[in-house]
């Protein structure tokens, strides 16, 4: 028989839960920083003049939409917040010190461009029963993320799918 | 307009650097990306694993390859099977499932794609893009209103 889940977890599914604002402006030479770790050529990353054959001038790469709600890995005046908040505090009130992505699902809209403040807000849709796992025994969970820019236009929407679990 | 056109197959090999990059430039800090004792004695996995936020750029990074700069991309959804980790020769496997026109300028491609090391799929993932159908570059799909553009994904 499967424990039942704790009430803090069941009081957080269909609802938004955390929000993020930007830690940081979105900056053409981060997004070319990741663009050259991967060696994606696109132009419209990189080329001011060759990006307006395509678009009014260069966007992020779409790939880092969420990156741009994370903070900053240390800070002179302040704790570090936690990207996806939502999934570490599901780990803490379930006591499953890992957690890993199992899948993804990503939808890009308004572009996001050079400048762009990007926030955004976290909803858990649903946790699974116990399983077990050849990492260790867990549960799986899917959190649902929307991303803004600054003129509150949606840039895009993430379902990412979670296991949590303990070795 | 179902399809069924083999990809061309695009090569990637991983290294520890190139994991711990992907995973630092995408700001995502978390040890096992980037930490390789953390990623084994703590995190137990076989060594630190590439982050989804690169998996993501490779996969577009390959379609945009093959398709063109003004391909725009509306949606990207992957599973995750078996982590990949430095020195995997990764493979992209693609297969265009669907293309749908909109209107004269305008498809919709769905393409399938099989991330495969070792000739083992590792992640299966599906993109949806739009490319502009014409020779003319003012038909770029970036030019379309996000309103508009939502409409087409749904």
């Amino acid at each position: 028989m499967q424990p039942e889940l704790p009430k803090e977890i069941t009081k957080l599914i269909g609802k938004i839960s955390f929000k993020d604002s930007s830690p940081i402006l979105v900056q053409k030479g981060l997004w070319q920083n990741f663009c050259s770790a991967i060696e994606d050529a696109n132009p419209i990353y990189w080329d001011e003049s060759k990006s307006k054959n395509y678009r009014d001038g260069p966007i992020s790469h779409p790939a880092l939409l969420p990156s741009w709600v994370h903070d900053f890995e240390w800070h002179p005046d302040r704790k570090k917040i936690q990207p996806m908040q939502l999934h570490f505090h599901i780990k803490d009130l379930l006591e499953l010190p890992l957690g890993i992505v199992t899948e993804v699902e990503i939808e890009f809209y308004e572009p996001v461009i050079d400048g762009d403040e990007i926030s955004s807000e976290q909803k858990l849709i649903s946790i699974s029963d116990i399983v077990k796992t050849k990492l260790g025994k867990g549960r799986y969970w899917l959190i649902e993320v929307k991303y803004h820019n600054q003129k509150n236009q949606l840039t895009g929407k993430q379902n990412i799918h979670f296991l949590g679990y303990k070795k | 307009m179902k399809s069924n056109k083999l990809l061309p197959i695009f090569k990637h090999l991983t290294s520890v650097k190139s994991i711990q990059s992907g995973a630092i430039f995408s700001r995502d800090w978390a040890p096992l990306h980037s930490n390789q004792d953390w990623a084994i004695n703590k995190g137990n996995l076989p060594n630190i694993i590439m982050n989804n936020y690169t998996l993501n750029g490779l996969l577009i990074k390959y379609v945009t390859d093959i398709y063109g700069p003004s391909t725009r991309i509306g949606k990207v959804s992957f599973s995750i099977k078996k982590p990949i980790c430095p020195d995997n020769l990764i493979e992209f496997h693609g297969n265009l499932e669907n293309e749908k026109p909109i209107n004269d300028d305008l498809s919709l491609l769905t393409i399938n794609i099989d991330i495969k090391v070792f000739d083992q799929t590792f992640s299966s993932a599906k993109v949806v893009a739009g490319v502009n159908s014409t020779e003319n570059e003012k038909n770029s799909p970036w030019n379309i209103g996000t309103d508009i553009w939502k409409s087409y994904l749904e």
